[in-house]
């Protein structure tokens, strides 16, 4: 039981990190292009992002429990990328939640334009490429 | 989904997850991590997180309570201070959940 639980673990994992690179990627683009629209979707994005957020930390923690306690200390290379990481990932988590606030703001006046939207779903690509490669590296040791 | 309840859900999974964050930070660099994640186990290390997240939607539901983004600053002023109260109920409710 516990190799399939570790193994829904990744999938799951795999999945929220597909919505978190495809989305903001998808909605970078609708706002640069000034697409109609693309502030709805924005919203109904947003609350997709968090419940991929969620389901990433969940599984994320999983994945690290499966080592047990032989999970690699932070003195070792694995472990200091472990830990570089961990600190991307909060980076990621707090520009997200301005993010957020400037999609709550965008329907109101004056309101961010499409152009500040759409570098903050950007930058919040590119700062989710970082824990990805490091992900991709620690999984191959 | 309202103002409220979107940001809310938004607020909600950010509470929960910087926390969490934030512990097995400590955890790894103190080079507890696994020691810690054995312990708990899997199952319940994700029944604590849901709990965790449960706890964090709900009092950001009611924190926001007749909260605008638009409120003048006095009105803003005693939404804060009913936030905080919302808050401490917050903590109480994650240290039993970690004395349990």
């Amino acid at each position: 039981v516990a190799a399939e639980v570790a193994l829904a673990m990744r999938a799951l994992h795999y999945l929220a990190i597909a919505v978190v690179l495809g989305g903001t990627l998808a909605m970078a683009v609708a706002f640069a292009r000034g697409r109609p629209g693309a502030l709805a979707r924005a919203r109904a994005y947003e609350a997709a992002f968090w419940g991929a957020a969620v389901v990433l930390v969940l599984s994320g923690v999983g994945n690290a429990g499966a080592f047990g306690p032989g999970l690699p200390g932070p003195s070792t290379p694995w472990g200091g990328l472990f830990l570089g990481k961990l600190l991307a990932v909060l980076l990621l988590l707090l520009a997200s939640m301005v993010r957020t606030l400037l999609v709550a703001l965008a329907a109101r006046h004056p309101a961010p334009g499409a152009r500040v939207l759409a570098g903050a779903y950007g930058a919040t690509f590119l700062l989710a490429l970082v824990p990805l490669v490091a992900g991709v590296s620690l999984a191959h040791g | 989904m309202d103002e409220r309840a979107f940001l809310a859900w938004a607020l909600g999974v950010f509470h929960a997850a910087l926390l969490t964050l934030v512990v097995v930070l400590a955890a790894h660099a103190a080079g507890n991590l696994g020691g810690l994640l054995a312990a708990a186990g899997t199952m319940v290390g994700i029944a604590i997180l849901l709990a965790l997240w449960a706890i964090a939607w709900a009092t950001a539901h009611e924190g926001l309570r007749g909260v605008s983004l638009d409120m003048p600053g006095p009105a803003l002023g005693a939404a804060a201070v009913r936030a905080v109260k919302v808050g401490g109920l917050a903590g109480a409710g994650v240290v039993a959940l970690v004395g349990v």
